[in-house]
Order: C-alpha cells, then structure tokens, then sequence
C-alpha cells in the first residue's frame, strides 16, 4: 500500500490525501496557497518553508487571517 | 534552517527564530512599540478590547505580562453583540482565558443597551441596514462608553499590521485619504473627559506572526467566523498585499512607515478633523456630529 500525507486545509474544513516529495513550500504552490497567507504545521509542530515532507506525515495548513 | 540566535530549529523565518525566541521577540515588539510611541505611561489603568479571536488574545496575554514591569494596571472589555452560534462561543474563550489569568473582565450587550441583540435588529427593525454598519456604530460607542465607566486612561485594541495597511490602502483606492488621519498607533489623544484615548500595541506586528504566537502559546482560540462577515473589499486588498508580500518582503511595513510619516499633513487634509470633540444631542457620547451615528440608526428611540 502506498503511503498518503494527510492534509488538512483548515479555513476550508478541507481533508486531502496525497502523494508528495518535497518542501513545504512546494506543498504551498501545488494546493495555491500563498505563503504569506497561512501556517504549516506538521504533526502538530510549527514548520518553516523549507522543511521537507514525507509522505507519512500529518500536514495542517493554518489560515492566519482573522474572522473578525 | 536554524535560529539566528542558536542552535535550535527555526519555527518562523523572517525573524528566523526558535520557538522561544519567536515568543521573545514579538513580546519585545509590542513593548518597543509601547515605549517608542509612549502608549502606556505610568499608573495607566488599560482596558483591553476583547473579542476571543488571536489578536485580542495575543494583546491581552502580552499586556498582562508587561504589567508588573511597566507598572500599570489590566481590565478586559467585551462586546455581546448577540450573535447565536458565534459570539457565545468566543465569549466562552475570552472567560476561560481571563479566568485562567486572573483578569477582570466585563461583558456588555447590545441587549441591555440597545434593547435588542444584533440577530433581532436584523430581523426587524434593520433589515435593511448593513450588518457591519450596525456593528462598528454600536461597538466603537459601547466600547468607548465602558471603558470610561471603568475607569480606563486607554482602550486597547488588537490591530495589527495586515489591519491597518489595508485601510490605508483602503482610503487610498477610494479616494479618501483623509481617512486615514484617524489611524495609526495612537488615535483619540485630543483632551476630552467622555473620550478614551486608544492604544494598538500590535500596530508593527503582522496577522502571520500573531497567529503564529498564539499556536505556539497553545491559546485556546475559537476560529469560527462571524455569519455577518463580509469582507470583500477588505479580502481582496489583504489578499493583494499578500501577493505583492510575496515578492516585495517588507511592503506592508512600508506603507504604514510611509504613512506614519505623512500622518500629520493628512490631518491637516482632514475636513473633519477639529482640535474640539462634540456631544451628541441625544445619548451625549463624544460625537463627530450632532447627532452621533449610533443614535441615528437607533432613530433616536433608544437612550443608552
Ligand atoms: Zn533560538
Ligand atoms: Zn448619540
């Protein structure tokens, strides 16, 4: 069986599983997410960009804006 | 990558900095803000504006650290619009939190002010009125009126930077820069009994490093969103200095340096800008005009 990440997408409630190798911020651009825009973190942790994923991780993607 | 202060692995980049050197640096932010542009003086009795989201939360937190040394004293504010399935839930936050931290804090309500919750103006005698209209007329006197009964020196509020670029830019694009005269890290600081001068302690902080101290702090935060919100215009500019962020690091710092530098001439382009704050004829809240904007769309039937 072929290992998924599992990444949530947190201001759409959003869930995807998905086979990636690479950064975070190649993460970032595959989903069009702008960096500026949002958090990653990885198994709960806060991660910066450059941080490299693999595919048994669990990826949440923090919206930073706020709701009024 | 690794901290510029040690050994350890960056959790942020631009500061790049270690958790605990992230946490660090924005609570030294907000106090070089707090000293440099001397927003808290001495024997200060501030009431925070809260309203359970992270910068409120963020603002409240650090202010409660700095307490001890900068030698003032701390209250919280919230506004119960009455909003169901929303604001019930953030006010759960902001008692757990103030609870959790020993501050005091008081709640009042569009309800036991204005009669009814924001949700029965909408669904009666507002209809038609803008949601937000509503809100920001009846939140700022709220606001101002409580603080004051509770004896602050200052308001504070949870603006950061990614706020107060967009409304410069805002006032820009529409043609109304004067506008922007009432911005900035200070406003209000025109002598008057009735009026509560406000402080925005985050002012030089981005929304991304506010949320990011708040996950790193593990703040109990109710992400949900407000069901009036509507945010298009302001969306769209945010989502626009974000991309133009992207490439052009700094440029929201740059807008509201240029405009800081600028805010004087703009005062003087503001029509109505005078040195005098008015009352209101109806409730006597300090007022731009004569009748202030909360009484006006409570058609004068309702004192507060
Ligand atoms: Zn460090
Ligand atoms: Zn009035």
């Amino acid at each position: 069986m072929v290992h998924k990440m599992k990444i949530l997408i947190e201001r759409k409630n959003q869930i995807i599983n998905l086979q990636f190798t690479g950064t975070v911020n190649g993460l970032l651009k595959k989903l069009n997410q702008n960096p500026e825009a949002v958090l990653v973190a990885v198994n709960n942790e806060l991660v910066t960009n450059d941080c490299k994923l693999k595919n048994s991780d669990s990826v949440k993607i923090l919206s930073v804006v706020s709701g009024g | 990558m690794h901290c510029t202060k040690c050994t350890n692995n960056a959790v942020y980049i631009n500061p790049t900095f270690c958790k605990q050197h992230f946490l660090l640096y924005i609570e030294k932010t907000v106090e070089k803000t707090i000293k440099r542009h001397s927003l808290i003086q001495k024997n200060d009795h501030i009431v925070v504006a809260v309203s359970g989201g992270k910068d409120s939360i963020t603002l409240l937190y650090i202010l409660n650290k700095l307490k001890p040394k900068l030698s003032f004293t701390l209250a919280a504010l919230a506004i119960d619009e009455g909003i169901a399935g929303y604001r019930n839930k953030t006010l759960v936050t902001v008692n757990d939190f103030c609870k959790q931290h020993a501050i005091s804090l008081n709640i009042v309500s569009y309800k036991d002010s204005f009669g009814k919750s924001l949700d029965k103006f909408l669904a009666t005698t507002h209809k038609n009125t803008k949601p937000c209209t509503l809100c920001g007329a009846f939140r700022r006197t709220l606001l101002n009126k409580y603080a004051r009964i509770y004896s602050a020196s200052k308001l504070a509020t949870g603006h950061n930077l990614d706020d107060e670029s967009q409304a410069i830019i805002m006032n820009l694009l529409r043609g109304t820069p004067q506008l922007s005269a009432r911005l900035g890290p200070q406003t209000g600081v025109i002598e008057d009994d009735l009026f509560v001068p406000r402080i925005k302690p985050l002012y030089f902080i981005p929304e991304k490093q506010i949320a990011a101290y708040s996950f790193l702090m593990k703040f109990n935060i109710e992400y949900g969103e407000c069901p009036y919100v509507v945010q298009a215009y302001r969306g769209v500019i945010g989502e626009l200095l974000n991309k133009y962020e992207q490439k052009h690091q700094d440029a929201k710092k740059n807008i509201i340096n240029l405009f800081l530098k600028n805010k004087k001439k703009l005062m003087k382009l503001s029509i109505k800008h005078e040195k005098k704050v008015n009352y209101c004829n109806h409730c006597k809240e300090p007022s731009a005009t004569a009748v202030c904007k909360t009484c006006v769309l409570l058609e004068n039937k309702q004192y507060i």
